[in-house]
């Protein structure tokens, strides 16, 4: 990358740190998410709200799938991009 | 001349190496941001959300593969028509005037690639249609100087 390779380091550093924020941030949407949804499927059995129940496991479920998908799905993403990449300028 | 044009071109290169460097690390974020909108969406029950990140996931996904696999031909294409058909100076001037203007084509359209890519990434769509068209206006300049060039070569005097 030659005269551009300080500048892209420092960018690279930046964009991982937000990477590693919002995997963070990420992880806590989905606690939360799951404990919600756990708290609405025991209020649903409790009083007998069986689609408040159903509701629920549908709603943990599809939490765990985003979750699961940005975790194993985006890294295989990124990895076809790179390899993507034009490496050569096409006026070379 | 020619040694000036292999170093202004050494940098442009280095320029399209890091911009593309840049639309894979904006990419990656992108499509992060997109899915903690969906799992947002998730949390608070809102279908239109998910269905929002899933649409820009794919979009994001696109427009980076418009730009890795499209870019390079368009670039290519559209320098194929520089000068030629001189002699003297003036083709040298040409050949090396050819030759940037193709660099600075192609980096503009990877500038107009990442601004929509940047765009995708935060949910817009208005980044898309400009990028598009500073693509065809660049397009249209480089056909332009293959007409202008000749021009220009008969009126200093081919041989």
């Amino acid at each position: 990358m030659g005269i551009f390779q300080t500048v892209y380091d420092k960018i690279q550093l930046l964009a991982g740190d937000a990477w590693g924020f919002m995997i963070g941030i990420l992880i806590i949407v989905a606690l939360l998410g799951g404990a919600y949804y756990a708290l609405q499927g025991a209020a649903g059995m409790a009083f007998g709200g069986s689609k408040m129940a159903a509701m629920s496991i549908i709603g943990i479920v599809s939490i765990v799938i985003l979750v699961l998908s940005a975790f194993l799905l985006l890294p295989a993403l990124g990895d076809m991009l790179k390899s993507s990449a034009p490496i050569a300028p096409p006026w070379q | 001349m020619t040694q000036a044009g292999i170093i202004v071109k050494n940098i442009m290169s280095q320029a399209w190496i890091m911009i593309m460097a840049l639309i894979v690390l904006i990419a990656f974020l992108g499509m992060l941001a997109q899915v903690f909108k969906g799992a947002s969406g998730a949390l608070l029950g809102t279908n239109l959300w998910v269905a929002e990140a899933v649409a820009g996931v794919l979009g994001i996904l696109v427009v980076v593969l418009f730009g890795f696999m499209g870019l390079p031909a368009i670039v290519r294409a559209a320098s194929v028509g520089t000068v030629g058909g001189s002699c003297g100076p003036i083709s040298e001037v040409g050949q090396f005037a050819g030759s940037l203007i193709g660099a600075i084509g192609g980096i503009r359209m990877a500038i107009a690639v990442f601004q929509a890519v940047a765009s995708a990434a935060v949910g817009g769509s208005g980044g898309m249609s400009t990028a598009l068209t500073e693509m065809a206006e660049t397009v249209f300049g480089m056909l332009l100087i293959t007409v202008a060039a000749p021009v220009a070569a008969a009126f200093f005097g081919v041989c």
